[in-house]
């Protein structure tokens, strides 16, 4: 009997103190982020700034927590995968990955970090291919899974053809780049880095996102549901420095040396420069999701779901979670410093 | 007859119930959402998966790009492992001349010449039929020597007596000795052939079950993966059934002989 109870009383004594460390572990040791880099494992945007200038090491640095950085070459699916595999918390994607990552998992979509990204569809510069149409049968270079990916796939439809009516070839990272300067592809899609190639004639350009604003692509930052459950505190920490790095590069008086970061992802500086000469940097970094892009996200996930590229439809309200954001945007008195954009991308003072 | 028939169908059952186990768990683990992985597919979504892409057309059409460049790259393949092999297996001086660089060349990962060849041939068709037949070439040379080698000495010495020319010799004596090696060649290189198809595909290619797989992957579509997975396993296992039918037939003199 006496050996049952001290049994039981050490039992009592033993839950009592692990549970009382479970409820003092309110902090993750580490908080591990998942982004896309190209040439270099460097990020772009606000997270290209939030990187290079140690923002999230600064702010978590009193509480201990370690910051990860896994930049994947492997663009979107990279991340995840990174998702699916557990191995990542916070996550910023194009459209189409985000749209898929959510469509099989439980990830929030917490704040914009990137609208309006231009893609280019490029050609050999002794092709005589002058339209889309041009191109059937050809070798065009595709990154499934990632936001030029839905790029295309628009285009494509756009053009009143199907995926089937080229010979659509999968690369990831710089692969792609590889091949079409090995010619060994006859039409590749890029972004920014299109000037590079203009200025040493190794392309030309026959279709992008000039000729139709409305492919221009959108991304995001996610967070997995199970983080954000666990740690609602660090999640709000997190996005209140995101949203200051990303006040940081909308500045018109930062603007030099923001482009300056992006170009240490391997980008040149004189590509970014006629880039982002189109847009005001506030409006690509706009972390609040207004009429724009929430309307690009709804035909993407409705576009996906047509083309079978997502299996299960969702509900766009269900995943965009804004209260984080909001509260940083109180709390730093940025409620009315980005515009909101309308539908067409028109900016319009917020009230 | 009936006998056998039944014994047949009874084998075939047994083989089932594991796979049939697996597909229930997997059910069950679903229905209950046992797991939140994004990596877990529910059964029911591979089979409709599968409908629509056997309606669809684009698996066949996928699989059966898969099977040209399959067959291409394995006859190249072997028949340049059954000459080299035949080969070495004659002659030992022939062997002291290729036996070490080509044994060290076989320690090398396959996998590892897909640079090269793409730098070499590009990432057209010409790549994967040219990677797949590297990939079959060793095992099926392999297996040649040994069969050549492991020729009866009663057999060859039946060829000289009756004053045999070496075309003769090859044809009649060494390589009907040689044939069950080199049907355990051909049975190997034939599921390598699939590993490497599938290898190539994923690499650099517009269309193909590995192209599929890759595509797929990308897009977590882990369902239609899994499809790709089960008809290239499907299509490698009944191409060697119908090699191991092949070979009863061809080696019949064999079970009459014991």
């Amino acid at each position: 009997m006496k050996t049952v109870f001290r049994a039981l009383l050490t039992i009592g004594v033993l839950t009592t103190l692990l549970s009382g460390l479970g409820l003092a572990e309110s902090k993750p040791k580490v908080i591990r982020i998942g982004c896309t880099g190209s040439n270099r494992p460097i990020p772009g945007n606000t997270f290209g700034i939030l990187n290079q200038l140690g923002m999230l090491e600064a702010e978590f640095k009193k509480d201990n927590i370690k910051i990860e950085w896994n930049v994947f070459k492997g663009a979107g699916p990279a991340s995840n995968e990174a998702l699916a595999n557990g191995a990542v918390d916070f996550v910023t994607f194009g459209d189409l990955p985000s749209i898929i990552g959510r469509a099989q998992g439980k990830i929030k979509f917490l704040a914009v970090h990137e609208t309006r990204r231009a893609a280019y569809t490029i050609v050999q510069p002794d092709s005589k291919a002058k339209t889309i149409a041009d191109l059937k049968g050809k070798k065009w270079g595709v990154s499934y899974g990632t936001a030029g990916h839905l790029y295309w796939s628009k285009l494509v439809d756009r053009a009143g053809l199907k995926e089937k009516d080229f010979k659509a070839v999968n690369f990831s990272g710089g692969d792609g780049k590889a091949a079409f300067l090995a010619k060994e592809i006859d039409a590749l899609n890029v972004g920014t880095d299109v000037y590079d190639y203009i200025s040493l004639g190794q392309a030309k350009v026959i279709y992008g996102t000039d000729q139709a604003p409305d492919l221009k692509g959108t991304a995001g930052l996610v967070v997995t549901e199970q983080f954000a459950k666990k740690y609602p505190e660090i999640t709000y920490r997190f996005v209140k420095t995101y949203v200051r790095a990303a006040k940081l590069g909308s500045d018109p008086k930062n603007r030099a040396k923001t482009l300056t970061l992006w170009s240490n992802t391997g980008t040149s500086l004189s590509s970014l420069k006629k880039e982002y000469n189109k847009v005001p940097l506030a409006l690509i970094l706009d972390p609040v999701p207004d009429e724009y892009v929430i309307s690009h996200l709804r035909d993407g996930i409705k576009f996906s779901k047509e083309k079978r590229i997502i299996r299960k439809d969702f509900d766009l309200n269900q995943w965009i979670d804004t209260s984080y954001l909001n509260r940083a945007l109180k709390e730093l008195k940025l409620e009315k410093y980005w515009p909101a954009s309308d539908v067409n991308g028109t900016p319009t003072a917020r009230r | 007859m009936k006998k056998l028939m039944l014994d047949k169908a009874s084998n075939l059952l047994l083989g089932l119930i594991i796979p049939i186990l697996i597909v229930a768990c997997m059910e069950m683990v679903s229905r209950l959402e046992l797991t939140t992985s994004q990596l877990f597919v529910p059964p029911k979504l591979i089979l409709e998966t599968l409908i629509f892409l056997l309606k669809d057309g684009e698996l066949l059409r996928n699989l059966g790009i898969s099977f040209l460049r399959v067959t291409s790259g394995f006859l190249v393949g072997v028949t340049g492992g059954l000459v080299f092999g035949a080969a070495m297996g004659m002659s030992r001086k022939f062997e002291e001349y290729v036996g070490p660089l080509f044994h060290a060349l076989r320690q090398i990962p396959v996998l590892a010449w897909i640079p090269l060849l793409i730098l070499w041939i590009g990432i057209g068709e010409d790549f994967k039929v040219w990677f797949i037949a590297v990939t079959v070439f060793y095992p099926m040379a392999l297996n040649a020597c040994a069969g050549v080698k492991g020729v009866s000495k009663s057999y060859l010495e039946v060829g000289r007596v009756f004053d045999l020319g070496l075309l003769k010799r090859v044809s009649v004596i060494i390589l009907p000795a040689a044939l069950p090696s080199l049907f355990t060649g051909l049975r190997l290189s034939l599921s390598i052939a699939w590993m490497a198809v599938v290898g190539a595909e994923l690499v650099a290619a517009s269309e193909g079950v590995g192209y599929m797989m890759y595509r797929s992957r990308m897009q977590l579509q882990v369902d239609t993966v899994l499809v790709c997975i089960m008809a290239v396993g499907l299509t490698g296992y009944t191409m060697s059934l119908a090699l191991g039918k092949i070979e009863l037939f061809t080696l019949r003199w064999r079970r009459t002989d014991s």
